[in-house]
This record gives structure tokens, C-alpha cells and sequence, in this order.
């Protein structure tokens, strides 16, 4: 990998900044590219942050990389999260039947308030509440655009699930693209509803969503620590794909 | 009043196995008081490496251990398998057989452990001597055989070890436990694996087991696929730190 030094106008920075994090959070953010310190590359990370007023610095590691994750610790990167992604295998799987006691359906723009609600006490385990350190008030906004993508962006669906008029959770997903594979991109349940197999009806649905699109897997994206949503997942038949783990630094 | 809980609990086999002072963190939590209780044992006990395993949930703990220089080396599963269908794939072709495993398999069987188990926390960590490791793999294998409540289970083709799995006795309520789970490196993708564990939960399922619970680090994917297959199902998450005394060896 090229690395930038002083003078050399085609070496790779270090490290990206987040355009849409740090506006999103109102201060400056990044990313380490590629993934991996090592002993040449982290002194430049040091630099380059403090050059563009970096606050906050990701860093997405492979769990198996025992060099980086010294490194990190070393330099005061913290393990906010591991990111957990698996597969099922849609191929033979036939459509679930109807979810009783709810339906679901595609969401419209006037289920967002609700469906805001839910979000804003639905990602409590993810990175950006554990770290500790970004507002709540920007976290549950993040989540909530998310959602809303779900309605705007012609490559994802939003379904709900609703009892009664009343909404108990929701899921966003992708279209399966060219490798046939959909994917699960947020869901949520709201927590009085829990326990009556909300997400596993969304789930269900979205498998034949995906299927009647093409779709010969699904993968979904998890936090390591969420262990019931991960048993959810294990329950239908998802396979751990691979693990990474999730380091923030912080730069006062 | 009650003597205070001491903040550490030396451990006596890990001490001898790496020839210096290990210790851990007994509740499993800190906060500023308890590490600071923590950090003065530790310097009166001359204690070289601390282990706290967290609720990965339990931000507060992550946030104070990495204060007080703990490192995170392993996210921890315990996962269970509650017995009610067991899958039951054959065994690859070949002449393979599972037994009870014999003293003679031990040099085998500790290569094969030396070889393997190369995602726990004791290889990912720099700082444990790798010889030592190997021992301390060794010598639990050893124990699943000469431990008269554990169990040793040996995969063997035409005759030679090529896995193993260890086997912990049931508790009071039914719950069945396994341990180390190891295929020789050049059999692996193979079947081996998946018919060695649905054999060992037979097993346990007619010794009485109504579940069957194990641990599976996060890094070691293989080995969460396997069990997955089989039916396992994840039931908590934690967090694995290390602490040395100083900055471990490069």
C-alpha cells in the first residue's frame, strides 16, 4: 500500500474523513483505510488526525489480526464493538406462512413517526451508544435516517409489522444485487412487543421478498454483543460469515 | 460484618503452568472504586497478568478496564444445545472411528492441540509464552483423561488420533458441557468436526443431559459454523481483557 509522504502527490492518506458522520455529528470523523496499523503507518494516523482537527477516528479491524488490535490498544483506540456477519442460504427454502397475530406490509411516509420512535430505543447496543461519547440525541437521529432511506432509496424496502393499528417493529432490506444475495439492513421490534415473534415474521418475509427477487442468499449485518439477535438469525439458519471488531479513537 | 470480598482471585494453575503470578477479576466488573481495589492487589500480590471476562453489554466495565490498561483479547459465546433433535451426519469416507480415548493417544493428541486452538485469547495475546500455551492445551487434554468426571472423546482413522473432544460431567440440573474441540489440521473440512460434536451430544443426551452448553471465541469462525449447523444456539456474550503488570514482550 502507498502511503502518503511528505512531497509525494499520489500516496494514499491514511485515513478518509466521514463527510456524512461528521456532519451528521457536527464534528470531524474518520475512518483508518485498509483496516490495519502496523508500526510505519500508525505514526501517520497520529499526524494526519491532528492535521484535519479529526475528533473521532474508526477503525474497522479483522478479529484475527493480532498486530493491529496491539497497535490500537497501544494508541489508545478502544473495542466499541465486533461486526458480525452471516449468511443463509435461501436456496430450497420455501415461503414462510403468514406471521399470525400481525401482518406485515410495505411501509408509507406515514408510518415514520412511529416508526421513529421505535427506532430511537431500538440500537441501544450498537457502537455509537456504547462508546459512550457521542450525543444520544445524533445517535437516535442516525437511526432514524436510516429508516427513512429505506422509504427513499430505490435499492432498499421497508417493511412494518402491524396489529390492531398499531406498529410493532420494522425492517429494512435490500435487493438482492448482481452476487443474488439480499441483505438485512436495520430491524427493529418495539420492546413491548417483544417475545411474540415480531422479528421473526419480518425476517420470514423479507426471505420471500428476497427469493421472489432472485435472491439465492441473505446476509445480515449484527453487534457481536447482541446475542439475541444473533440467536434469531442462528434459529433461521444463518451462518457466522466473518467478524471483524470495531475500535474508536478519540482525539481531545 | 462480613470480611469485603477480596477484588482478585490468584489462580493457582495458571500461575504454575506460566511460571509467573496470574490472577483474575472474580465479579466480572469495574468501576472506578473496585479498580482502583483491583490495582492494589495486584501490586501487592506481584500479580503479572489479570483476566476480567465482562458482560460485553456492560459499557461501564469496558470504559474503566481500558483505563486501567486492560486490553480486549477475545469476545466469548456461550452457546447451548437443548437436545430435542440432534442431526446426525455420517462419517466421512474412510475408516473412521470415535472412542473413548487411551492414555497411548496422549502424544498424538498433544501435537494435534499444539497445532490447534490458534484463535483463543492464550495465541492471540503475544504476551503468554507459545510453549506454554501448547502446554496448558496439552495438560487440559490430559485432564479430560485422567479427570474421573470428565471425558475424552477420540476421532481416529485407521487407527490414528485426529481429534479430540473433551467432555465436562453433567451439573445438578441437567446441563452437559463441552470443552476443547480439535481436528488435526490436515483432516479439517471434512465432515470430522460436525460428526465428532453430534456424536459427543449423543452421548451426553443418554448420559441424562437435558442441554448442552459450550464456548466459542469470536474469532474462531469455523468452529461457530460447526455449531451452528448443528443446532446451537447463542445465549450470552462477553468480553475476554488481559492486563499485564508492564508492557508484554514483542
Amino acid at each position: 500500500m502507498v502511503r502518503s509522504k511528505p512531497g509525494d502527490a499520489r500516496a494514499e492518506a491514511p485515513c478518509r474523513l466521514l463527510e456524512w458522520d461528521s456532519e451528521h455529528f457536527g464534528f470531524p470523523i474518520a475512518e483508518v483505510t485498509g483496516g490495519k496499523l502496523d508500526q510505519e503507518v500508525t505514526p501517520q494516523i497520529e499526524t494526519w488526525c491532528r492535521e484535519q482537527g479529526v475528533r473521532c477516528l474508526y477503525l474497522l479491524a479483522d478479529a484475527d489480526d493480532a498486530p493491529t488490535a496491539l497497535l490500537a490498544a497501544d494508541h489508545d483506540f478502544r473495542v466499541v464493538d465486533h461486526r458480525v456477519i452471516a449468511r443463509r442460504d435461501l436456496r430450497g427454502v420455501k415461503p414462510a406462512p403468514d406471521p399470525e397475530g400481525f401482518r406485515v406490509r410495505e411501509a408509507t411516509e406515514a408510518d415514520l413517526p412511529r416508526i421513529r420512535k421505535i427506532a430511537a430505543r431500538s440500537h441501544g447496543a450498537t457502537r455509537f451508544y456504547f462508546d459512550g461519547r457521542f450525543p444520544r440525541e445524533r445517535s437516535d437521529a442516525m437511526y432514524e435516517v436510516w429508516v427513512r432511506n429505506g422509504l427513499t432509496d430505490e435499492r432498499l424496502q421497508l417493511n412494518v409489522a402491524e396489529a390492531d393499528g398499531e406498529l410493532l417493529g420494522y425492517h429494512v432490506i435490500r435487493r438482492p444485487g448482481p452476487d443474488r444475495a439480499g441483505n438485512g439492513v436495520l430491524l427493529a421490534v418495539d420492546d413491548r412487543h417483544r417475545g411474540r415473534g415480531v422479528d421473526l415474521g419480518l425476517m420470514n418475509v423479507a426471505a420471500g421478498w428476497s427469493i421472489s427477487l432472485g435472491a439465492e442468499s441473505v446476509t445480515a449485518t449484527m453487534q457481536g454483543r447482541s446475542a439475541g439477535v444473533i440467536r434469531m438469525h442462528e434459529r433461521l439458519g444463518y451462518l457466522t460469515e466473518s467478524v471483524h471488531v470495531w475500535h474508536h479513537r478519540w482525539f481531545d | 460484618m462480613a470480611p469485603a470480598e477480596p477484588p482478585c482471585e490468584l489462580l493457582d494453575w495458571d500461575t504454575r503452568n506460566f511460571g509467573f503470578q496470574i490472577a483474575r477479576v472474580p465479579s466480572g466488573r469495574l468501576d472506578g472504586e473496585s479498580a482502583a481495589a483491583v490495582d492494589r492487589f495486584c501490586e501487592e500480590r506481584g500479580v503479572r497478568c489479570l483476566y476480567l471476562l465482562a458482560d460485553d453489554a456492560d459499557a461501564e466495565t469496558a470504559r474503566v478496564a481500558a483505563e486501567h490498561g486492560f486490553r480486549h483479547v477475545d469476545l466469548r459465546s456461550t452457546i447451548r444445545h437443548r437436545l430435542e433433535a440432534i442431526p446426525a451426519p455420517g462419517p466421512p469416507p474412510g475408516n473412521w472411528r470415535i472412542r473413548a480415548g487411551a492414555e497411548e493417544d496422549l502424544n498424538a493428541l498433544g501435537s494435534i492441540s499444539a497445532r490447534s486452538h490458534r484463535s483463543s485469547r492464550f495465541r492471540f495475546d503475544p504476551a503468554f509464552p507459545p510453549d506454554r500455551v501448547d502446554a496448558l492445551y496439552a495438560a487440559w487434554v490430559r485432564r479430560g483423561l485422567e479427570d474421573e468426571a470428565k471425558s475424552l472423546l477420540v476421532v481416529d482413522l485407521d487407527g490414528e488420533p485426529r481429534g479430540y473432544q473433551v467432555l465436562r460431567p453433567l451439573d445438578e440440573d441437567g446441563t452437559g458441557a463441552l470443552e476443547l474441540l480439535a481436528i488435526d489440521e490436515a483432516n479439517r473440512r471434512q465432515g470430522v468436526a460436525i460428526w465428532l460434536l453430534s456424536e459427543a451430544l449423543r452421548r451426553m443426551k443418554r448420559a441424562g443431559a437435558t442441554s448442552v452448553t459450550t464456548v466459542i471465541g469470536a474469532r474462531n469462525v469455523g468452529s461457530a459454523r460447526v455449531h451452528q449447523r448443528l443446532g446451537f444456539l447463542t445465549e450470552r456474550v462477553d468480553s475476554c481483557y488481559h492486563r499485564w503488570d508492564r508492557r508484554p514482550p514483542r
